[in-house]
């Protein structure tokens, strides 16, 4: 009884110390600022202030232009269609083909779509 | 840009074809793709492009897709037309068609050759198939088996 007693009395001044101790450091006298260091060179201040920001945002811009750059042709609708025509599975001499070409008899039904 | 005059990358091209050739392996029918500038009336030009298709015509599938145009035509042949109803055929112009708007012609090509070699169904009685079409080119047109 009389340990619990002790250890509850010793919570409150414990827990005050442990504070105050870590607080000390804002208690001391600073000195910074007061004596100013070397001036930095124009240059240092360019390439820090400039230099990295700028180089930052060409990183930035190469990354996404970089997809665009590498891969393929894109399609997007409503844009002119320049690419040339591609055949899968088509005859063998397509313009001869096409010349050939009957239609009205073979074909059998299909659909239409538009986007 | 390299390649800017290309509708499709190597690779896209590889997989368009493997998705026609394996449709029609497992259709028998002939799946052939065209991806072009087309004429003003784009179902009568599509209907062309079927019927050059030759001997196989009659068994075959064709999509026309006119990026420029904002249009697709699938045209089935008279034999092809009996296992690939039209209302099968729509649907499926419908997934190619908003696959288009969203900018992927690949990807809309390849969804839209399996769907209708889904909704075909696989090859069921030789007498369907053609006696012997010409091969397309550089792109292979797979012979049925028992052929």
């Amino acid at each position: 009884m009389r340990a619990r007693l002790l250890l509850r009395a010793a919570v409150g001044p414990l827990a005050t110390a442990a504070l105050l101790v870590a607080a000390s450091p804002a208690l001391a006298r600073t000195s910074d600022g007061e004596q100013f260091g070397p001036k930095l060179p124009f240059l240092e201040t360019m390439l820090i202030y400039v230099g990295i920001p700028l180089g930052l945002f060409l990183v930035v811009a190469a990354a996404c232009a970089a997809p665009a750059l590498l891969h393929r042709p894109r399609y997007r609708p409503g844009r002119a269609w320049t690419a040339a025509p591609i055949w899968f599975t088509g005859p063998q001499d397509p313009e001869a083909a096409l010349e050939r070409a009957r239609p009205g008899r073979t074909a059998g039904g299909g659909a239409s779509a538009r986007w | 840009m390299p390649g800017g005059d290309q509708a499709f990358a190597a690779n896209q091209v590889e997989e368009i074809s493997r998705a026609t050739r394996i449709a029609g392996t497992e259709t028998g029918l002939r799946f052939s793709v065209f991806v072009g500038d087309a004429e003003e009336d784009t179902r009568t030009y599509a209907e062309r492009l079927h019927a050059a298709l030759g001997e196989s015509a009659e068994s075959s599938v064709l999509i026309l897709v006119a990026p420029g145009r904002r249009r697709l035509e699938v045209v089935t042949g008279r034999l092809a037309a009996a296992r690939l109803h039209d209302r099968a055929c729509g649907l499926a112009a419908l997934s190619m068609a908003s696959s288009f708007a969203g900018g992927d012609l690949a990807g809309g090509v390849i969804a839209g050759v399996r769907m209708l070699a889904d909704a075909a169904g696989p090859a069921a009685s030789p007498g369907l198939l053609p006696a012997g079409h010409d091969s397309g080119g550089a792109s292979v047109v797979p012979r049925a088996p028992g052929h």
